[in-house]
C-alpha cells in the first residue's frame, strides 16, 4: 500500500530515532563494508546525514526491510509473546496491509489468547478477506459442544457441515465421506473450502439443511431398522444396527439394516406361510366355537395382520404364535368338548345327562382363563366335562354289564335270593382229602340214579327232604336236600356235607352246613 | 288253662311260661316222648318283674338252641338251614312217637325280632309236619307239638 514521501518520512524518522534509541543490548547498526563499533566505518554514514536531508528516510527504509527480515523470523518463535516489539510489529502488519496472508498470519491464532483484543481483529481481517470462512464458526476458541463433541478444523468442520461427512477426523472422515461416494482429498478440501468461503451465506443455509438431513436420517434410519429390528433385540445384527445408528455410523448401519431386512424378509415369508396355512383354523376359531375365546383375540389377530403388512416381522412372529396356540388349544377344546356330548348322548341315567347339560352350559360361558385350566379338574373345564361323562358313561357300562353277567347268573341259578352270588365248582376241583370228592360224586350219581347211597350216618339222613331256603343263599324255587357221607373228623353226627336240588335240576354242595361254619353256603356243582 | 291235649302236632301253641312250667310240663310223660326245650334269655328271673321285651333275636336263638342240642363250640348255628337240620338231626336221633318242641320265652323276640321269631315258627312247624310224616326221609312218624311259651297276653294261660 502506498504511502506519501512526507509523511512517510517524518514518520519513519521518528521511527529511526527510535531505532537509534533501542536498548543497549541490542546490536549497534553498523555501515555497509565496515565492522560495527568502528568509527571509520561509521564515518560516511554520519557525513552522509549532515550533507544530505533525505538521508535519514533512507535509512529508515534500510531498517523497516532489515524489521521485515525480523518479522519473517518471528514466527518461528524468536520472538517472546511478552516482549513489547511484539505489539509494535502486530500494529506495523495490521496497518500495512501486510499480515492479510502468510503463514505468519496463519499462525497468529494460535499465541494469541482467546481474550486477546487483538484476535478480533484478526478474525474480522480474516474473514474480511474470505480466506478464513471455516473460523467464522469459532476455530480453536469454538465450544467444542456446539458441533457435538466433534473437531472443528476447517475443513472438516466444513465437511460436517455441508453434510458430506459425519465425523470429521481426517482418514475417518475421508474413508466415510467415499462410502458415501464423495471423493474428497487435500485438494478437494481446499477446493471446497474457497467456494464455501465465497459463499458463507450457502455454507450457513447448508449446514441447517445438513442437520435436518442428518436428523431425517437418523430418524429414517431408526424408523427402518426399528420396522425390521421389531421391539425385541432377537439378533447380533440388530444390536449392531443400533449402536452404528447411535454413533450416526451410516455406513456399518447401512450394511447391518440390509443384513436385517434379509432376515426380517425370510421371517416375515415364515410368518406368511404360517398364517396362511392356518387362516382356515383361525377362522375356525372365530367363530362357531361351543366357548368363549380369549376377549383380545380379534384384536390380536387384526394386530398381527398390520404387523405383518409393516413387516415388522418380530411382531408378526410374537402375535403369530399366540394366536395359533389360542387356535390350537380352540380346536381340541371343540373337538373334546363334542366327544363329551357325543359321549353324553349315549347315557341312560337322565340325572346324570341333566348334570352334564348344564356343565356344558357353564362350559359355553366360562371364561377363556377358566378353560385353559385344562389340567385340572375344576367345573366347567373339558378335564372336568370328561372325567363325568367318562364316569357315567363308566357306570352305565358297568352297569349294563353286570346287568349281563347278572342275568347270565341268573340263568344259570347262581344269584342268590337275597342278591349274592353263588359260586360255581367241579367234582373234580373238590378236595379228595377226607373222601370229599368220592363222597360228593357218589351223592351225585344217586341223584342221577335216584338212589340213596349209604351212609356212615345212615340214620335220619335226608334224602329228597324239602329244603326251605329261609336264608335266602339259593335262588328262588324250591328243592330238596340230600346228605353226603361226612368228612370223618366231623364232631356231629350227620356231618356238613349236603346236596340241595332245584327243581330246575341245579345242584347245590355245601361243605359248611349252609353257611354254619363259614363261607360259602353254597356252590353250583352241576 | 290249656293242657296237653290241646298242643296239637304239627301247630304252633302258645302257652304262658307259668304255666308251661307249672302245669303242662310236669305232666309230659317221661317215655315215649321227645323234648327238647330251647329257652331264651330274657334277661330276667322268670317272675316277670325284670323282664325285657324284644331283647333276643335270632343269633340268640340259634345259641340258645345249640345249647339245647349240646353242640361242640365248633358246630354252631348261624343260619335257617342250619338251625333246622341240627333239629332234625336231634329228632331223627331221639325217635319217638310222641314229641314237644318248646321255645320258652319266645316273648324275648317279640318286637325287633318279631319276623324271626315267625320264622321259626315256620321251621318248626315244617319239622312238625315232616317227621310227621310230610317227609319220606324221617326213618319214623313223629306227633310232635311246637309249643312257644312267654309272659303276657299273647300267652295264654
Amino acid at each position: 500500500m502506498p504511502h506519501p514521501q512526507k509523511t512517510r518520512r517524518t514518520r519513519s524518522r521518528t521511527r529511526a530515532v527510535r531505532a537509534t534509541e533501542r536498548s543497549p543490548a541490542e546490536p549497534p547498526v553498523a555501515a555497509e563494508g565496515a565492522p560495527a563499533g568502528m568509527l571509520p566505518v561509521a564515518a560516511p554514514v554520519i557525513r552522509r546525514a549532515i550533507l544530505d536531508p533525505a538521508y535519514e528516510d533512507d535509512v529508515y527504509d534500510i531498517e523497516e526491510g532489515k524489521r521485515r527480515a525480523k518479522v519473517a523470523d518471528m514466527q518461528g518463535g524468536r520472538i517472546k509473546a511478552d516482549d513489547p516489539r511484539r505489539s509494535a510489529l502486530t500494529e506495523h502488519l495490521l496497518g500495512s496491509g501486510r499480515a492479510s496472508g502468510g503463514k505468519a498470519v496463519q499462525a497468529e491464532p494460535g499465541r494469541i489468547g482467546a481474550k486477546d483484543a487483538r484476535k478480533s481483529m484478526l478474525t474480522e481481517h480474516l474473514q474480511g478477506t474470505g480466506r478464513a470462512t471455516g473460523l467464522q464458526f469459532g476455530g480453536h476458541d469454538l465450544p467444542t459442544q456446539a458441533l457435538g463433541g466433534e473437531r472443528t478444523a476447517p475443513i472438516s468442520k466444513h465437511l460436517v457441515e455441508s453434510g458430506r461427512v459425519n465425523i470429521a477426523f481426517g482418514a475417518q472422515a475421508t474413508k466415510e465421506a467415499q462410502g458415501l461416494g464423495t471423493q474428497v482429498t487435500g485438494g478437494d478440501h481446499s477446493k471446497i473450502d474457497a467456494v464455501a468461503g465465497k459463499h458463507p451465506e450457502q455454507v450457513d443455509a447448508k449446514v441447517e439443511v445438513a442437520k435436518e438431513i442428518e436428523k431425517d436420517r437418523t430418524k429414517k434410519y431408526l424408523a427402518e431398522g426399528r420396522r425390521y429390528a421389531g421391539t425385541e433385540r432377537e439378533s447380533a445384527e440388530v444390536s449392531q444396527f443400533d449402536v452404528a445408528v447411535a454413533r450416526q455410523d451410516w455406513v456399518s448401519a447401512l450394511k447391518l439394516l440390509e443384513q436385517i431386512k434379509t432376515v426380517a424378509k425370510d421371517k416375515l415369508e415364515s410368518a406368511n406361510n404360517a398364517f396362511t396355512a392356518r387362516k382356515s383354523d383361525m377362522s375356525t376359531a372365530m367363530g362357531g366355537l361351543p366357548y368363549r375365546l380369549p376377549a383380545n383375540f380379534r384384536d390380536m389377530g387384526k394386530a398381527m395382520v398390520a404387523a405383518h403388512l409393516n413387516k415388522e416381522w418380530l411382531t408378526v412372529g410374537a402375535l403369530l404364535k399366540d394366536l395359533q396356540r389360542i387356535v390350537d388349544l380352540s380346536l381340541d377344546f371343540k373337538a373334546r368338548i363334542e366327544a363329551v356330548k357325543k359321549q353324553a348322548e349315549g347315557l341312560t341315567n337322565p340325572t346324570q345327562q341333566k348334570n352334564l347339560e348344564g356343565w356344558i352350559k357353564d362350559y359355553e360361558t366360562m371364561p377363556w382363563a377358566t378353560l385353559e385350566k385344562n389340567s385340572s379338574y375344576e367345573k366347567g373345564t373339558v378335564a372336568f366335562l370328561e372325567d363325568r361323562v367318562n364316569r357315567y358313561s363308566g357306570d352305565a357300562a358297568k352297569a349294563e354289564a353286570a346287568e349281563k353277567l347278572h342275568q347270565e347268573r341268573v340263568t344259570k341259578g347262581l344269584i342268590s335270593e337275597k342278591g349274592g352270588v353263588i359260586g360255581e365248582k367241579k367234582v373234580d376241583d373238590l378236595s379228595t382229602t377226607n373222601g370229599e370228592k368220592a363222597a360228593v360224586q357218589a351223592a351225585l350219581d344217586g341223584l342221577d340214579t335216584n338212589t340213596a347211597p349209604a351212609l356212615t350216618h345212615n340214620n335220619g339222613k335226608k334224602w329228597g327232604a324239602s329244603f326251605g331256603n329261609k336264608d335266602g343263599d339259593l335262588p328262588s324255587g324250591t328243592y330238596q336236600e340230600y346228605y353226603v357221607e361226612k368228612d370223618p373228623a366231623s364232631n356231629t353226627y350227620h356231618g356238613n356235607r349236603r346236596l340241595v336240588k332245584s327243581s330246575k335240576g341245579k345242584v347245590y354242595y355245601t361243605w359248611t352246613h349252609y353257611g354254619d361254619n363259614g363261607k360259602p353256603a353254597f356252590v353250583r356243582i352241576r | 288253662m290249656p293242657t296237653l291235649d290241646d298242643l296239637s302236632p304239627g301247630q304252633v301253641s302258645l302257652v304262658d311260661e307259668i304255666t308251661w312250667e307249672a302245669d303242662l310240663l310236669p305232666e309230659l310223660p317221661e317215655t315215649e316222648c321227645y323234648l327238647l326245650q330251647i329257652v331264651l334269655d330274657h334277661g330276667g328271673a322268670g317272675d316277670g318283674t325284670s323282664e325285657r321285651v324284644g331283647t333276643a333275636n335270632r343269633e340268640a336263638l340259634f345259641a340258645a338252641t345249640a345249647a339245647a342240642l349240646n353242640l361242640p363250640d365248633s358246630s354252631p348255628i348261624r343260619k335257617w338251614a342250619g338251625f333246622q337240620d341240627r333239629l332234625w338231626g336231634d329228632l331223627a336221633e331221639r325217635l319217638a312217637p310222641r314229641g314237644y318242641l318248646v321255645l320258652r320265652r319266645a316273648d324275648a323276640m317279640l318286637g325287633g325280632s318279631l319276623a324271626d321269631l315267625l320264622t321259626a315258627a315256620s321251621v318248626f312247624d315244617e319239622l312238625a309236619r315232616a317227621v310227621g310224616g310230610g317227609s319220606d326221609s324221617f326213618p319214623e312218624e313223629m306227633a310232635l307239638s311246637v309249643v312257644f311259651t312267654g309272659v303276657g297276653p299273647d300267652f295264654p294261660r
